[in-house]
C-alpha cells in the first residue's frame, strides 16, 4: 500500500464548498504563507500582508463556487489577494509608480555569492515601482491592463515597470550553470 | 529563465504560516456562527410576522378599526411584533458583519 494520496485544489474546494471546514483548512495552509509572501513582495508591511491574506481566504470561501480548478487555488487567492491590495493601497501604489520614471538601469552584476540569491532577497533589490509591477504581474498573474486600471496608469507604464524588473530578476536569479553555459 | 519560471518563484513561501491560518480559520468559525444566528433571527422574525399578519386576517372582513385596534395593543401581539422587530435589527446587523 502507497502513501495516502493528498487530495486535489479542486477537491478540496469541493468540499469546501459544501461546508468541510477540514477542508477549506487545507487550502489555507496550503495557499496561505504564499499569499502572504507574494504580498510582502508587493511591498505590503508584514502586519497588512497577514491581515490581506486572511481577507483573501474568506473572500475565497465565500465565492468558492467559482474556483473551477484550472490552476492551483493558491493561485486564485493571490489574484484575489492581489486585488485587495491594489483597493487598499490604490493612491500609495500609484505615487509609487508615479514617482519612479523607467530609467533604463538594469541589476548589477552578479556575483558568485549572489548567484544563490533567493525570490525574496533578489525583489529587495528592485526598484519600488519594478517589485509592485512584477510581483502582480509574474506573482499574482494580472495583466498589465488589470493593473494599470487598478492603478489608474497607462499600461505601457506598467508594462516597462514589468519588462525592467523582469530582465533584472532574470539575472539575479540566474543558477550559476545556467550563467556558464 | 522564462516567464513562467518567474511565475513559479513566486510560489515559493519561506515557512509554514500556522499562525495565520489558525487566524483564518478562526474567523471562518465565527462567520459560521453569525450566519447560524442570522439564520435564526429570520426564521423568529418570520414565525413571528406571520402569527400577527394570521391574527389581523381572522379579523377582516367583519372587525371594525376599534377591534383591529384592540388586537393590536393586546399584551401578546405587541411582544410579537417586537421580538419579531429585534430578530429583524439583529439579523440586519450581523449581516453587515459578515
Amino acid at each position: 500500500m502507497g502513501p495516502p494520496r493528498l487530495a486535489s485544489d479542486i477537491e478540496l474546494a469541493l468540499a469546501a464548498g459544501r461546508g468541510d471546514r477540514r477542508a477549506f483548512g487545507e487550502l489555507a495552509r496550503r495557499s496561505a504563507p504564499v499569499v502572504a509572501a507574494m504580498l510582502r513582495r508587493m511591498g505590503a508591511p508584514a502586519a497588512l500582508a497577514d491581515d490581506l491574506t486572511q481577507d483573501a481566504l474568506l473572500a475565497a470561501l465565500n465565492a468558492i463556487a467559482g474556483y473551477r480548478g484550472d490552476g492551483p487555488f493558491m493561485g486564485w487567492v493571490m489574484r484575489i489577494a492581489a486585488r485587495l491590495y491594489l483597493k487598499r493601497r490604490r493612491r500609495e501604489a500609484r505615487i509609487v509608480l508615479m514617482a519612479d520614471p523607467p530609467d533604463g538601469r538594469t541589476a548589477e552584476p552578479a556575483t558568485d555569492s549572489d548567484l544563490r540569491l533567493d525570490i525574496d532577497r533578489a525583489i529587495a533589490r528592485l526598484s519600488p515601482p519594478e517589485r509592485l509591477c512584477v510581483s502582480l504581474h509574474h506573482g499574482a498573474g494580472l495583466t498589465y491592463d488589470e493593473i494599470g486600471r487598478a492603478l489608474q496608469v497607462p499600461p505601457g507604464t506598467v508594462k516597462s515597470h514589468v519588462s525592467r524588473g523582469s530582465a533584472k530578476l532574470r539575472t539575479l536569479l540566474a543558477s550559476p550553470e545556467r550563467r556558464a553555459r | 529563465m522564462t516567464d513562467p519560471d518567474l511565475a513559479q518563484a513566486f510560489l515559493t513561501a519561506p515557512d509554514e504560516r500556522a499562525d495565520l491560518v489558525d487566524a483564518v480559520l478562526r474567523r471562518v468559525r465565527a462567520a459560521d456562527r453569525r450566519r447560524r444566528v442570522v439564520i435564526a433571527a429570520a426564521g423568529i422574525a418570520g414565525l413571528g410576522l406571520a402569527a400577527a399578519a394570521l391574527a389581523a386576517t381572522g379579523l377582516l372582513g367583519h372587525a371594525t378599526l376599534a377591534d383591529l385596534a384592540h388586537v393590536a395593543l393586546q399584551p401578546w401581539m405587541l411582544a410579537t411584533l417586537g421580538v419579531a422587530l429585534t430578530a429583524l435589527v439583529a439579523a440586519r446587523e450581523t449581516l453587515a458583519e459578515l
